[in-house]
């Protein structure tokens, strides 16, 4: 074996599989692809390099990220499909600096599914006449973390997404305990994406403030889920798109706003550089919080 | 070409059109768009006004008709997609159409489908959908539709639709032939994408149903679309896209899945050229020939032909034979009624032709013909001649079918006869060499072609299409031995065999499997390889002592006289042949290699030994130089396999992957990025090819890799799989050991000895640094000072 080159970087190990849940157009595939293309890295940015896996659903996905978001358009709805195992799976390698300079570089694999975003009215009681089971049977079998994806500019369905964390909490339990695996392993990483925009960008370093002034009910329920389970959660800002200029402005072209959130696409593609992607991922896959990835360049 | 088929008005007869659509949540005209959106996605199949059959509801959930959201038809240009599909009884039309959706104007994909249930099985379903549809003024989804759970269209549709047989559907495609000549020629795979400009539907259709006809390929189009989701583009046979760009994108999602599209057996029994095999070994009747099981009529004329040809041989009854072949593919033939019992019993000329025939066309065992042809031998020239007559009227058919039929028959049995060659023994094995390698007949030639055809699909790594039990044993022992280094002894006699009818590669697979080992003679004749080949190394080279020893170990115990003899002669040869070697009386067996060469020049005492041995150095590198840079199909000498082994040992660096198994985990996006850097590095030396050396799989290098692998004709995958980083290995091993060889022969010719010394110790220090070494040895060269040119008088 020959190492000519740099250092070796230490794979770390982990919790690989990963669900996304969030209401309709709350970033989920965006999040994805601006992961899976991770544009424009700073130098001293903690991450290396994202690395998709070299397989068609990472493929389209890159694609996507350059054929759409780079050219100012947006993403089309995820649709669902009534064999989950036909969804597309993305498996990204993600390559950190180490805390330490003495320290190898840090790798972790990951492999991520994002559910169809009707999801979680279904989950209120609604019927989109998908099968709903299939879905959860899924995210209950295969995944030790999940991540709920929420618009921060989505205040106002903030009851409706307590009602539908509630709704997944007894159906995920009931999947686990059938299972017999043990509820205090589970990670739920809230992450609330589109950071960028005014409302959540003032509260940008004061995370539970923005959680109790925005989310209060959902973060109710999701406590109780937490203290049900005896399991850990943790909150994270995001932003697929970031920001652009000094100071910063939302790297952002607003298309439409409803009670559901803030819809657009990337303002400057030229200047595109997310933030927050990878925290709530490290989080999911170590269980340990790493500062340096929740650092937001101002 | 009109854009659909004209029936006059007393052909037509009419057949129901149903429909179903993609169901949406809550759609709802948007005031500030000004147009109509989906408030979500909602069930595959809403608003039909029939309830769905299981079978087209299973392939729309499945994903069969699904284009990527992100890429619909143009919304603005109103552009319209279609995917039709035939589904056994059911003939299928998705219409697929651009649509928002209410958060923030998404795109989306909207389908409406249309679908008949076919009555007759002469009924061409999608040709009549398809003109259906264009006389209705193509319809397609419209939100406004479906506001209620009830189908509610806007529009007047006549649900009948006139019927289009599928002999319409072979006039038309008679008739505009000559213009559909041309894609036609140039699809050998499906599915098939191209972007040539098609305007209409009908064109696509009738281009598919001449494949569909022609080679039993899925009756399945889609036209004029963007990015197909992989579940609905791999199952298609032709794919028409918008662009250029688009048609790449699905190029390389259906690559994994391509299909050929061409007559999987040789039609006759020769033997191709080398290099030039496109065939396999697949079994016509479940890819080519469409089964038609045959009345009690029809089984009774066969029987009765096949009688006929044995007695009389007539052509006229061969050929009605070859008709029955073409009408009824062999394998649905009840041979229970057709074949004659009591004609076997028999031992007639008639008789032996019955058995020939029963074997040609799968009915009886190759091993049960051969016991009978033992006991009766004197038929089998009989038998061998008609054979070859029968198989040569099968390729003057223009039907390519009928002799693929003989030919797979024929192959299967061969397979058959060479799995019981690795387990019996006696006068069957006997015969079984007899009737593959000695009897000038189909089944000689046939079994050449045979091995030549496993190995090129064993080099390919192709799956066992035809379930061919050979194969499959091949397909076995080669992983065993790849991933255990376990060998099959039980091959080695087919490994003889193989190498009898000098098809040496195959051969040496079979000996590397079978032993661990290939005999030199074979090693020196191969050609190909697939696995890594080792030189069996107890058959020492003919020019040392120790063949002499191996031969005599060959020698037979039952001649203790002769081999008293032997000995006594041996004895002061050896003792010759073993005297130490001095500077003043070179030993020719050491020194009739650069080894052997350079041990002597390192070892000469005397100014004229080291002279003279300079002189023999500089000899075998311009050997070896001349063989090294010739041309790579030529044989290698064994003395070229001695100084390469030598020089690679000696003075070449190990390069090695931490990869370990590159079949199944080739260095791709997310492989170690050591493994990544180290192909960049050999893209860089080798194709100059511009690549950073990053350890990041990017785009540039899969570009470098694809170009590397199209350069050498491997499947261009992007990534470095066993064979790719074999041929990477090989090339760069060569240009080390040209560099390195140079480098020793400019040292030799033009330094001292003490410098040369030196210069070499340098050069093994190159080693530590594989990557770098070809830098190291240029740098080493650049510094040798050229000798001192002698002053002229």
């Amino acid at each position: 074996m020959i190492h000519l080159f740099s250092q070796i970087s230490h794979h770390l190990k982990g919790s690989p599989d990963i669900r996304i849940i969030g209401p309709r157009a709350s970033g989920k595939t965006a999040f994805m692809a601006a992961l899976a293309r991770y544009p424009n890295t700073k130098m001293d940015s903690p991450v290396i390099s994202v690395n998709p896996y070299d397989d068609e659903d990472s493929r389209t996905l890159i694609t996507m990220a350059q054929d759409i978001l780079e050219k100012g358009l947006t993403l089309a709805p995820t649709n669902f499909t009534e064999n989950v195992s036909f969804l597309p799976k993305y498996t990204l390698t993600i390559e950190l600096k180490p805390k330490f300079i003495i320290a190898r570089n840090i790798k972790l694999q990951i492999t991520c599914r994002e559910y169809y975003g009707e999801i979680l009215k279904d989950l209120r009681g609604g019927s989109s006449g998908i099968n709903l089971s299939n879905y959860l049977d899924d995210c209950a079998s295969n995944s030790l973390g999940l991540l709920l994806l929420i618009d921060a500019t989505s205040h106002q369905q903030e009851a409706e997404y307590a009602q539908a964390f509630e709704k997944l909490e007894v159906e995920l339990n009931e999947r686990f305990v059938a299972a017999n695996k043990p509820l205090k392993n589970y990670r739920l990483a809230v992450v609330f994406s589109k950071t960028e925009q005014g409302e959540a960008w003032i509260h940008r370093h004061e995370i539970q403030k923005f959680i109790n002034l925005r989310f209060f009910k959902t973060q109710k329920t999701l406590q109780k889920w937490v203290k049900t389970w005896e399991c850990s959660i943790n909150y994270f800002f995001c932003s697929a798109f970031g920001t652009r200029g000094k100071p910063a402005r939302p790297n952002f072209k607003l298309r439409a706003r409803d009670e559901g959130g803030t819809y657009g696409v990337i303002a400057n593609p030229a200047v595109w550089r997310p933030f927050g992607l990878v925290a709530p991922i490290y989080w999911l896959y170590t269980g340990k919080d790493d500062q340096r990835l929740r650092e937001i360049e101002e | 070409m009109t854009s659909n088929y004209e029936k006059s008005a007393q052909q037509q007869e009419l057949i129901r059109v149903y429909e179903f659509s993609k169901g949406f949540d809550n759609p709802h005209y948007s005031e500030k768009y000004q147009r109509w959106v989906s408030g979500g996605f909602s069930e595959e199949i809403a608003s039909s006004n029939r309830p769905v059959p299981e079978k087209i509801q299973s392939h729309v959930k499945r994903g069969y008709f699904r284009i990527n959201d992100n890429y619909p038809p143009d919304i603005d240009k109103k552009d319209i997609a279609l995917i039709a599909r035939e589904i056994d009884e059911y003939s299928i039309l998705a219409v697929a159409t651009g649509e928002y959706d209410d958060k923030g104007l998404r795109h989306l994909v909207a389908y409406r489908y249309f679908w008949l249930q076919k009555t007759d099985k002469d009924i061409d379903g999608i040709a009549t959908l398809l003109n259906w549809w264009l006389s209705q003024d193509r319809p397609c989804f419209q939100f406004s539709n479906y506001l209620s759970s009830n189908y509610n269209p806007s529009e007047k549709i006549n649900d009948m639709a006139t019927i289009y047989t599928l002999d319409d559907s072979r006039q038309k495609l008679h008739q505009n032939f000559a213009k559909l000549s041309n894609l036609i020629s140039k699809i050998t795979v499906y599915p098939y994408t191209c972007s040539h400009k098609i305007d209409e539907p009908t064109t696509l259709h009738l281009v598919t149903f001449n494949l569909c006809q022609t080679y039993n390929v899925p009756l399945a189009w889609a036209w004029n679309v963007t990015w197909l989701e992989k579940s609905a583009s791999t199952n298609l046979t032709l794919i028409h896209c918008v662009d250029d760009k688009t048609c790449q994108n699905i190029s390389i999602d259906v690559k994994k899945y391509l299909k050929k599209i061409q007559c999987p057996i040789e039609s006759n029994v020769k033997i191709p050229p080398l290099g030039n095999f496109n065939t396999e070994i697949t079994s016509p009747e479940t890819e080519m020939t469409p089964t038609i099981l045959q009345t009690e009529k029809d089984t009774n004329d066969i029987k009765q032909n096949l009688i006929s040809v044995a007695d009389t041989q007539n052509i006229s009854d061969i050929l009605k034979l070859l008709n029955f072949m073409e009408k009824f593919s062999i394998k649905s033939w009840e041979w229970g009624k057709i074949i004659n019992t009591r004609k076997f019993e028999e031992i007639t000329e008639a008789t032996a032709r019955y058995w020939a025939l029963s074997v040609m066309l799968g009915y009886k065992s190759a091993a049960e013909w051969l016991e009978w042809l033992e006991q009766n031998c004197k038929y089998k020239t009989i038998t061998f001649v008609f054979q070859q007559r029968l198989l040569n009227i099968s390729t003057q058919s223009k039907n390519p079918q009928i002799p693929q039929q003989f030919s797979y028959q024929l192959f299967q049995s061969i397979s058959k006869l060479l799995l019981d060659y690795t387990s019996q023994t006696g006068t069957y094995k006997q015969n079984i060499e007899q009737l593959l390698l000695r009897s000038k007949s189909i089944w000689s030639r046939g079994c050449t072609t045979y091995g030549k055809n496993i190995f090129y699909q064993l080099a390919r790594g192709e799956e066992n299409a035809a379930e061919d039990k050979f194969y499959q044993k091949l397909l076995l022992a080669r992983n065993e031995w790849e991933e255990r280094n376990t060998i099959n002894p039980s091959l080695i006699g087919i490994a003889e065999l193989f190498r009898q009818v000098n098809n040496y590669d195959l051969s040496a697979l079979l000996y590397q499997l079978s032993k661990g080992c290939v005999p030199s003679e074979i090693y020196k004749q191969v050609i190909q390889v697939i696995i890594p080949l080792t030189k069996d190394s107890t058959e020492p080279d003919k020019r040392s002592w120790r063949f002499l020893l191996y031969q005599l170990n060959k020698i037979p115990v039952w001649t203790p006289i002769a081999g008293g003899l032997l000995v006594l002669l041996l004895i002061p040869w050896i003792l010759i042949s073993q005297k130490p070697a001095t500077n003043n009386q070179p030993n020719w067996i050491i020194s009739s290699s650069l080894e052997g060469e350079m041990t002597r020049w390192e070892r000469a005492e005397t100014p004229q030994g080291k002279s003279d041995s300079v002189k023999d150095i500089n000899e075998r590198i311009r050997e070896f130089q001349l063989e090294l840079n010739g041309n790579p199909g030529n044989n290698k000498s064994p003395k070229y396999d001695r100084t390469y082994s030598f020089i690679k040992e000696l003075l070449l660096p190990e390069i090695k992957l931490t990869s370990q198994n590159l079949k199944r985990h080739p260095i791709k996006v997310g492989s170690d990025p050591d493994d990544i850097k180290v192909v960049q590095h050999i893209l860089q030396t080798l194709e100059n090819s511009g690549v950073e050396i990053n350890g990041n799989f990017d785009g540039n290098t899969q570009e470098a890799v694809k170009k590397f692998q199209e350069n050498r004709r491997i499947q261009a995958v992007g990534h470095v799989g066993r064979d790719t980083w074999n041929a990477m290995l090989y090339e760069l091993t060569k240009k080390q050991l040209q560099k390195t060889v140079e480098f020793l022969r400019i040292n030799f010719q033009t330094q001292d000895d003490t410098q040369v010394k030196e210069n070499i110790r340098s050069l093994q220090d190159c080693k530590k640094d594989a990557l770098k070494y070809l830098e190291c040895v240029q740098n080493l060269s650049d510094k040798i000072q050229p000798p001192t040119p002698t002053p002229t008088p």
